[in-house]
């Protein structure tokens, strides 16, 4: 995608791309819910695991996480931020 | 973070949705009022899923604006995160400055500024296309002009150590 010249001295991607590479939308992150007063209702797992109503492993916000990683992931499963 | 440097909490912009089997989000449509999506709590949200007041600004939950819609882009608005990265001397042309911190800048053969590489330049020294927006010292687009101060000035956010560079 970047000719090496195109990075610079640290390997950083040019503007705007090392700017807008963590844009996204959050609706991609977020898990399905049932919501109650407008707040999300989490399901928990019998191993006492938040998920979603897809059955899908999330944290304590809502967010779509990576097993045992805790990483963010989108629906896709795409890792979009560390832990 | 917005432009301005503060700090908001993603979900406080975010619409209450029920989803379809690919995980989409689903707006309902408000018929009585013109028409507008809103959300489960009968909030008007964009079609990206984000809270928005009449003038089609994000808002929070506060119909507080976070950010203006022309600052939006495809109806998003940009991600800022104490841990982007930004330095901005790739976008910074090469001049000296006053006493009071103001660039020191010529008058370019056709009008406005250039450096002292004879590079074009805004009055606050940033690199920029024939259309006014800022780009870096490879003609990339950094920033487009609707989102500068009048004087030119990135917004605060990229210029006051918020962010790593």
């Amino acid at each position: 995608m970047f000719a090496k010249q195109e990075l610079d001295e640290r390997g950083e991607v040019p503007a705007p791309f090392s700017i807008e590479r963590h844009n996204f939308n959050p609706h991609n992150l977020m898990g399905d819910f049932d919501y109650m007063d407008g707040k999300p209702e989490l399901m928990q797992s019998k191993q006492g695991f938040f998920i979603d109503k897809k059955g899908r492993r999330v944290n304590k916000h809502g967010w779509m996480v990576l097993t045992n990683q805790g990483h963010l992931v989108d629906i896709s499963g795409r890792k979009k931020f560390d832990k | 973070m917005t432009y301005s440097g503060r700090r908001f909490d993603i979900k406080d912009v975010m619409g209450a949705f029920e989803k379809d089997d690919n995980s989409k989000i689903r707006p309902q449509k408000q018929t009585a009022k013109g028409g507008y999506l809103i959300d489960l709590l009968g909030r008007r949200v964009s079609d990206k899923g984000y809270l928005i007041d009449e003038a089609g600004n994000v808002v929070d939950r506060d119909q507080k604006v976070i950010f203006k819609k022309c600052e939006l882009k495809n109806g998003e608005f940009p991600k800022i995160f104490s841990f982007t990265k930004f330095n901005i001397k790739t976008i910074m042309g090469d001049f000296d400055t006053n006493a009071n911190g103001q660039p020191q800048l010529n008058k370019g053969k056709h009008g406005g500024f250039v450096d002292k590489q004879k590079r074009v330049v805004n009055q606050r020294g940033y690199f920029i296309d024939v259309e006014g927006n800022i780009v870096d010292f490879n003609g990339n687009l950094v920033f487009e002009k609707v989102i500068l101060g009048k004087d030119g000035e990135i917004p605060s956010v990229f210029r006051t150590g918020l962010l790593k560079d």
